[in-house]
């Protein structure tokens, strides 16, 4: 490989989504991973989309978008993508916090998130696998969920068979910029020459921005997930609480707030979330660390602890099932919480793609978005709160 | 053979040829030759690829039993030497543990503990 029109820098559902559409749009695409297809966030996800946490604004628009997406996708990809609308359990534990739920019921349902309050004897009918501590629940049934792994090799498998050539285990090693412009990536197997480079390596943006002398801004929050081996159907497939003191206007005095919770819980920032896959294995969640760096990718025994201690407390079923394995992954938030989209206004044809938190594979959309930008068509949600410049301008002013 | 009870790709010597396309390789997922050969066509080039994709090793015995096979089939469809496949991502427990016993750790204190490499 010697040239092309894009050098993607990232195997993710991200990067992969753009080499999809760059090169079904015609451009010559050239993408790079450095330890593997789908090795970062994409890999190490519940990947689904739950309504219960969203409010309206942008990003509900993007949330939306993408199941509009996912609806369509495996057809045009001819992939199962393991879709599947399985809603969504929010779990309550406090009377308390009922008039709350009911008010944000209401402006979610504004919003078009539809919502089904399901009282203490039909819950314990339903979900006999809840503990006492659960006394009611929100169904959401809009919620889904799907195999992140399968659409990003769904989408460079598509994105080959139009021309895109994919070097999975190739690092970049350092980004060419001559008279303010980028001219290409040096990577493990040779210079490739390209008139745009973009910055699609999720937690490791930073790292890329740098190579451009682009800054980057990326927080990271690491998180640890559970897998336990396949079990029969347990009720809805995706379950979770809510931490209502992270939530505005919530009751947080007492009764009104979540149980309390231990020491180690709250240190690494545990809360409960369920995932059964298609398959019967169950994902658990989820853990949150601060400041954390992807050198320190280990799983952390005492955070896998405080997750199941939790998680066996809201569903005490859990307690005899066995854990298969565990796995960490850095969720890369932006300054604002939304994502970094589009060309840097520094370095020409340096462009972003990053920034995602923990949103990645539900914001799946904005590769279309960005894709649809670069090439001159009018992305279906505006790209402008999205653009990366935005970071740019506000590094001027401070 | 290589050193008795390896698990490291780096160990796998020649490349077993396929016995046959149906052949399952991995036993907790039921996965076949053809279907990890087929994803390896497609540029998987690595165990965790073809985990991520086919399954192959992503069952309750985690990889220990068709690891080298797997290992085997990616350099025979690709002619890469098999001491040059990236080791997969060593993700703990090393057996199944209830999650009960692993939940019974919480509060141990020292310093921070952490396992395997993602």
């Amino acid at each position: 490989v010697r040239a092309a029109d894009y050098v993607i820098i990232g195997g993710g559902i991200t990067g992969a989504g753009l080499a999809y559409h760059l090169a079904a749009d015609g451009a010559d695409v050239v993408l790079l991973d450095r330890r593997g297809i789908c090795s970062g966030a994409t890999g190490a996800t519940h990947t689904q989309i739950g309504m219960h946490n969203r409010m309206p604004g942008i990003q509900l628009d993007l949330a939306f978008y993408t199941i509009r997406i996912l609806e369509t996708l495996g057809a045009e990809l001819d992939c199962d993508l393991e879709v599947n609308r399985t809603g969504n359990l929010m779990l309550l534990e406090h009377e308390a916090a009922f008039g709350w739920v009911e008010g944000r019921r209401e402006t979610q349902r504004r919003a078009g998130i539809v919502s089904e309050f399901i009282p203490l004897a039909e819950l314990r009918r339903r979900e006999p696998w809840l503990g006492p501590r659960v006394i009611a629940a929100v169904l959401y049934p809009q919620s889904i969920r799907m195999n992140s792994m399968r659409i990003c090799h769904a989408y460079l498998k598509a994105a080959a068979g139009r021309g895109a050539r994919i070097l999975a285990t190739a690092p970049a090693t350092a980004i060419r910029v001559e008279g303010g412009r980028v001219t290409g990536v040096e990577t493990a197997e040779g210079f490739i020459s390209a008139r745009n480079v973009v910055n699609a390596a999720g937690a490791w943006a930073a790292e890329v921005g740098a190579m451009a002398g682009v800054s980057v801004p990326i927080r990271l929050n690491k998180g640890h997930v559970v897998v336990t081996e396949r079990v029969p159907e347990v009720g809805v497939k995706m379950k979770g609480e809510v931490i209502l003191h992270d939530e505005a206007g919530s009751p947080t005095g007492p009764g009104g707030g979540s149980s309390p919770a231990s020491e180690a819980e709250v240190r690494y920032g545990v809360k409960f979330v369920f995932t059964q896959t298609d398959h019967g294995n169950c994902l658990i969640g989820r853990s949150g660390e601060e400041p954390s760096d992807t050198a320190r990718r280990g799983v952390d025994r005492r955070a896998v602890a405080a997750i199941l201690s939790r998680a066996t407390s809201f569903m005490p079923w859990l307690a005899g099932v066995r854990c298969i394995r565990t796995f960490t992954g850095f969720r890369p938030y932006s300054p604002d919480g939304l994502p970094m989209l589009g060309p840097s206004s520094r370095v020409e044809g340096f462009i972003v793609a990053a920034g995602h938190g923990d949103k990645g594979v539900g914001w799946l959309c904005t590769s279309k978005i960005l894709a649809d930008h670069l090439t001159g068509r009018r992305p279906e949600i505006p790209i402008d709160p999205f653009l990366f410049s935005r970071m740019e301008a506000r590094s001027i002013e401070q | 053979m290589s050193t008795s009870g390896s698990t490291n790709p780096r160990a796998t010597e020649a490349a077993p040829p396929p016995a046959g396309a149906a052949c399952v390789v991995c036993r907790c997922e039921e996965v076949t030759a053809e279907a990890i050969l087929q994803v390896v066509r497609e540029g998987a080039r690595t165990l965790d690829e073809v985990k991520r994709v086919t399954r192959a090793g992503m069952g309750i015995c985690q990889g220990r039993t068709c690891q080298r096979q797997v290992a085997g089939l990616i350099v025979h469809a690709t002619g890469l030497d098999a001491g040059s496949l990236r080791p997969p991502s060593v993700r703990p427990p090393v057996r199944p543990v209830p999650l009960n016993v692993l939940a019974g750790r919480a509060g141990t204190g020292g310093a921070e503990e952490e396992d395997g490499t993602a």
